[in-house]
């Protein structure tokens, strides 16, 4: 083969004669990304509606919430406070909720449908590795759709505040004296909250990755079939139910392993009960994040060296 | 000097041989037209030179081996592989932004100065778009890649007369400069016919035919012979013949002109005609095969 090899590699020196069009500077996996951004829009369309309908449902609130907390105010100030931060923790719940979704959607797709729309012929035209795709591909549950939902999800509260505060204040009371958490605190512990999440999810991503990249149709079904089938065939053969809740916990738990009593929504959580040293002193995310590595290589190898279509 | 150099080139699929041994040299500055029926091993050949699957066999592209060190070798090689594999999602405009953004030696201005000939506006989206333009896209894009082999596998498939014409026109008048390699697979040999400079012919996968043009040229007669003359024509043993308003058209394969012209009229074969004679039944015309 090397002497094969011999003859060309002598031609093509390092500086060839004068190329017709100058080399550039290229970015592949910035500009990878990018068209992940282009091609599944939902990315950041689809928190940005979740958050347009909890503030509209806010709006619509807003008159009955003077009359709401002065009411409750003259029983328990704590509940008139419940009642102010109510949407406040609905947002944050629901617009990670849908980012959660968008997530799942779109690791099924993002090695699927290049394949099912034989676009992938055009993509591996082009100078960019498979390491490269795959590792821009993963981008977005692992880091794009987190920094959009928090982003988004902050936006969001600061306009409910204004809001409310706003509405408040108009009706002669004072916001201060009912809400006493720091707005810094709360956006520390939504940080959080999602990074730790994510890094909890970052197995479940990458599962969803390599079924997109693998199956040929119906990458959902694979997706869930197969963890299902693994556990109704322990519960068949062996009576227990060790799978199912090792799934069910990976998928549902990633609050209640970060949080001391988290196995709540995100807008409930407060700054005490932060547990860093619990997270990341468990085995179970470092495992997690190792099995993740590996799924995720093993989408490379599938992309790289399996027939395209 | 060689672009592509294959020695015993194999693929099986698990029933199929898609190609048996199959040998190819492709020197640079070459057009090549690979023909072949349906299924004869023409795309697995293209796949294996682009690093698209996996062969048996010794295989050099560049210099390099593209199974593995495909991601090197796509800086110097280009292709399309199908009709209307662009993203439909994409906005013409995108498709630039990203070939710029990821291909060190793509020239944007000549893809937009290509695009301005055409219909096709800058915020259209490729689904918008026809067949004929969404090809007219993917070569602006391929053209203004300043690869050194180009590997074309069915470009012009669906398209009309007019779109397939001015596609190859571009191809030769604002692409080829004799140093870089084109490789084009397409049932409208017709239509290649008089832009290639080499002809291999591929049928179950094994190669059954490799000249160049030149060659072909001074190899392939035909002849137009009248009833009165077919019996002397026939001596000299033609590959293949057919009838044609009442005469009969006779393929010869090394045959000199001078032989034949006395008996009707003389003419260089089309590739069609060749491809017929040589990939249909053989036993097909009446005294064809000697």
């Amino acid at each position: 083969m090397n002497t094969l090899a011999e003859p060309v590699s002598d031609a093509v020196p390092e500086v060839e004669a004068p190329p017709s069009t100058a080399a550039h500077a290229v970015r592949p996996f910035f500009w990878s990304v990018r068209r992940e951004l282009w091609e599944t829009r939902s990315i950041y369309i689809a928190p940005l509606i979740a958050a347009g309908v909890v503030l509209f449902g806010f709006l619509v609130s807003a008159r009955r919430l003077a009359p709401l907390v002065r009411h409750m105010d003259t029983q328990d100030p704590s509940h008139a406070a419940a009642a102010y931060l109510l949407p406040y923790g609905i947002a944050a719940f629901v617009i990670l909720g849908t980012s959660l979704v968008v997530a799942v959607f779109y690791c099924l797709g993002a090695l699927h449908n290049e394949r099912r729309d034989r676009s992938i012929f055009f993509w591996k035209s082009l100078p960019v590795s498979d390491l490269t795709a795959v590792a821009a591909k993963a981008t977005i549950p692992l880091a794009v759709l987190p920094v959009v939902t928090f982003v988004i999800i902050v936006a969001t509260q600061l306009i409910i505040v204004g809001i409310g505060s706003a509405v408040l204040a108009a009706a002669g009371i004072s916001p201060s004296d009912l809400a006493r958490f720091s707005i810094f605190e709360q956006v520390g512990v939504l940080a959080y909250a999602i990074f730790t999440l994510t890094l909890w999810h970052a197995p479940v991503y990458a599962w969803f990755l390599l079924v997109s990249v693998w199956a040929r149709r119906a990458p959902f079904l694979w997706a869930f079939g197969a963890p299902i089938a693994v556990t109704i065939f322990e519960s068949v053969a062996f009576g227990t139910s060790v799978v199912g809740h090792f799934f069910w916990n990976r998928l549902t738990g990633g609050f209640g392993e970060a949080f001391h009593g988290g196995h709540s929504g995100p807008g409930e959580l407060q700054l005490p009960q932060i547990d860093p040293i619990g997270f990341f002193g468990n085995p179970g995310v470092w495992i997690g994040l190792l099995v993740a590595a590996a799924l995720l290589a093993a989408c490379v190898w599938l992309r790289r060296y399996r027939e395209p279509v | 000097m060689a672009c592509i150099e294959a020695r015993g080139l194999r693929k099986k699929y698990r029933q199929t041989v898609a190609l048996d041994g199959v040998d190819i040299t492709v020197g640079e500055g070459r057009i090549l037209g690979l023909i072949g029926p349906n299924g004869a091993g023409k795309s697995t050949a293209l796949n294996a030179i682009l690093g698209l699957t996996a062969y048996e066999g010794q295989l050099r592209v560049l210099g390099r081996n593209p199974w593995t060190e495909r991601d090197r070798l796509m800086q110097d090689v280009c292709f399309i592989a199908d009709v209307a594999v662009l993203p439909r999602w994409m906005r013409v405009s995108q498709a630039l932004d990203y070939v710029a953004g990821v291909h060190p030696r793509f020239d944007r201005a000549k893809a937009e100065a290509f695009l301005a000939r055409t219909d096709i506006r800058m915020t259209s989206k490729v689904r918008e778009l026809s067949k004929g333009m969404v090809t007219q896209l993917h070569l602006a894009l391929v053209m203004a890649i300043d690869a050194r082999l180009l590997v074309l596998d069915e470009p012009t498939l669906g398209l009309d007369v007019l779109y397939r014409k001015q596609f190859y026109d571009s191809l030769i008048n604002d692409y080829f400069d004799h140093t870089r390699t084109i490789i084009v697979t397409t049932h409208q040999v017709e239509e290649v016919q008089y832009i290639l400079t080499d002809l291999m012919f591929i049928n179950h996968g094994r190669i059954v035919l490799d000249c160049s043009m030149e060659t072909f040229e001074s190899r392939y007669v035909e002849l137009l012979v009248g009833p009165d003359r077919v019996a002397e024509a026939r001596a000299f043993g033609p590959i293949h013949e057919r009838q044609m308003f009442g005469r009969t058209l006779l393929l010869f394969d090394g045959v000199a002109r001078e032989h034949l012209a006395p008996l009707g009229e003389v003419r260089t074969p089309s590739i069609a005609d060749l491809f017929v004679a040589l990939m249909g039944a053989p036993s097909g015309a009446p005294g064809a095969a000697q």
